[in-house]
């Protein structure tokens, strides 16, 4: 299984385990496109692949040990992040700054923990509806990124589009599974 | 009497008598002078142009309009946020399709494709469009005209992928077209079809109909492995060719007769080349039809992540066999157009906010020729002549 497959079997997953709907101009990812089910007008009802309240919860336990830097852009987590630190802008590593809002769809990347040598998939989340947070670090890494024909992979766009408040603050890196 | 004292009886006549000079003095000019009058310039200077897209995130932005032989700006058409720039097949006509959010970072977003004239540089009619366009970085195939310049497509992601169509002349969206699964536009040598790159490796074509409310669709064989060796989304239009490269360094020919795509030619531009060099960058490569040659942006020591470097050397390269014909140093290029004459000229765009002016020899080796400074992510640019 490639590691494109195990992201998109993760956010079925995921989407599975919250799905919700929301309004007309928010539609399912690419991933379903993938799978075949073609997305035609509002025939199939749009949903969220990621809950946000899962990342956060999952993120924190898997981060309890430490791993490096955390404000560093070189830390292991941002190994496909770019943007700025939500950390560094009043957030933390997995949540976003007072008065923001959590993107409601996101990118994902693999990044090697190298204090176990575990390959974890990596939310990155954006965070919305306040002025870009240019105080932080600003980081731009690649690893495994993809242009927008694997949309779930990919990182140069605003990942706040789905949100009623579509200004970009700054990014997170929640840890939201173990890539095996 | 002290010498202070005798020095300043002196001067008393001269202090006595600047007031005087200096309040005769503009009666004494008056006639001559004509006072000038502040107008604006009705149209920009005449001569080839180079279009920098300045995109803004954090509010308006710009098309750049520089004079090519100068690096002179001629004037910027203004934009809104996360914009896309389109040039129109002339030079004459530029579109922008851009974001207004109501509260800038918050509240309802406008989305618009709006229309310019390039020669006075006046914001023409404009179409407000579904809220759907990407806000991504500036990238040449994510607004696209068609050849017969009827349509204007604009790509949308919510992430869902799909493309707006959009006839300017009437002012009005003709459809959206979803395109699950798919990502960029590449409109047709001829006619109104355009195709659009698949996350399976084929590419999807649609044939528009006359009034641009139907498309009828074709795919593709595959003709890329997305997942050993994926190819970045700009590519190079040459006649009825679309070329594009793969990250690790492949150049891939496809024939784009406005039905299916399909695969002409694959060739490994990095074979037997030491130091592990890979296509990196934004608008990372350009052709030159003429001279029937791509300028690609080239780093060494490649590694899974760095297809976005930006350039170490530039490498000009035979279309037809695929042979690489030079090899220049050009530090720091992320993005890069070239003209179509005879006589090419190279323009690159680098993260710093330098626009950068090379010319070509005859052995296809790049020379710098000039700089100017840009403003914002200046990561597209066009040229037309």
């Amino acid at each position: 299984m490639s590691i494109f497959d195990k992201i998109t079997d993760w956010m079925d997953r995921m989407t599975e385990a919250s799905v919700r709907g929301v309004a007309s101009t928010t539609g399912r990812r690419s991933f379903l496109a993938r799978a075949g089910l073609g997305l035609v007008g509002a025939a199939v009802m749009p949903v969220l692949p990621f809950d946000r309240t899962f990342g956060g919860a999952g993120g924190m336990a898997l981060a309890a040990a430490p791993d490096g830097d955390e404000f560093s852009c070189d830390y292991w987590r941002y190994c496909a992040l770019d943007g700025n630190l939500c950390n560094s802008c009043g957030g933390t590593l997995t949540q976003c700054p007072p008065g923001s809002e959590v993107s409601k769809v996101s990118w994902v990347g693999t990044c090697r923990n190298p204090a176990d040598g575990k390959d974890y998939l990596v939310s990155y989340n954006d965070c919305c509806g306040r002025a870009e947070c240019d105080n932080a670090p600003f980081c731009n890494a690649n690893q495994g990124e993809r242009p927008g024909y694997r949309m779930g992979l990919h990182n140069d766009i605003n990942w706040c589009m789905a949100n009623a408040s579509q200004g970009y603050h700054c990014t997170v890196a929640v840890l939201v599974g173990i890539a095996e | 009497m002290t010498e202070t004292t005798q020095a300043r009886r002196r001067l008393r006549p001269l202090v006595l008598a600047l007031p005087l000079a200096l309040s005769l003095a503009p009666a004494l000019h008056a006639e001559d002078f004509v006072p000038e009058v502040v107008t604006a310039k009705e149209t920009i200077d005449p001569g080839a142009n180079v279009f920098v897209s300045q995109q803004q995130w954090i509010g308006a932005g710009s098309i750049a309009v520089f004079d090519q032989a100068t690096l002179a700006l001629k004037a910027l058409l203004p934009t809104g946020s996360m914009h896309q720039m389109l040039i129109s097949a002339d030079g004459k006509s530029a579109f922008a399709q851009s974001s207004f959010p109501k509260r800038i970072t918050y509240g309802p977003n406008e989305m618009v494709l709006t229309s310019y004239d390039v020669t006075t540089a006046k914001v023409g009619p404009e179409v407000v469009l579904p809220p759907k366009a990407a806000m991504a970085l500036g990238y040449t195939p994510l607004l696209r005209q068609t050849a017969d310049k009827k349509f204007v497509l604009v790509q949308n992601a919510t992430p869902a992928s799909s493309i707006t169509v959009v006839d300017p002349a009437a002012g009005a969206v003709t459809q959206e077209i979803p395109t699950p699964g798919c990502w960029a536009i590449f409109a047709a040598p001829a006619g109104a079809s355009f195709s659009t790159i698949c996350g399976d490796g084929t590419f999807a074509s649609y044939a528009l109909s006359a009034d641009g409310a139907t498309a009828e669709k074709t795919v593709s064989k595959p003709v890329f492995d997305p997942e050993k060796d994926p190819i970045f989304i700009e590519g190079a239009q040459v006649g009825d060719m679309l070329y594009f490269v793969t990250y690790s360094g492949k150049l891939i020919g496809l024939k784009d007769s406005g039905a299916a795509i399909e695969k002409v030619s694959e060739t490994d531009l990095v074979a037997g080349v030491e130091g592990g060099w890979a296509p990196g960058g934004y608008e990372l490569l350009g052709a030159n039809p003429a001279k029937g040659v791509l300028f690609l942006s080239m780093h060494p020591g490649a590694t899974d992540g760095s297809h976005k470097a930006a350039s170490k050397e530039v490498w000009a390269i035979e279309l037809a066999s695929g042979k690489v014909l030079a090899r220049s140093e050009a530090e720091g290029l992320t993005s890069l157009v070239v003209t179509p004459g005879e006589t090419p000229l190279v323009f690159g765009t680098s993260e710093e906010g330098k626009l950068f002016k090379f010319t070509v020899g005859d052995d296809f080796k790049l020379t710098k020729a000039g700089e100017a400074g840009l403003a914002g992510f200046a990561m597209q640019l066009s040229v037309v002549e």
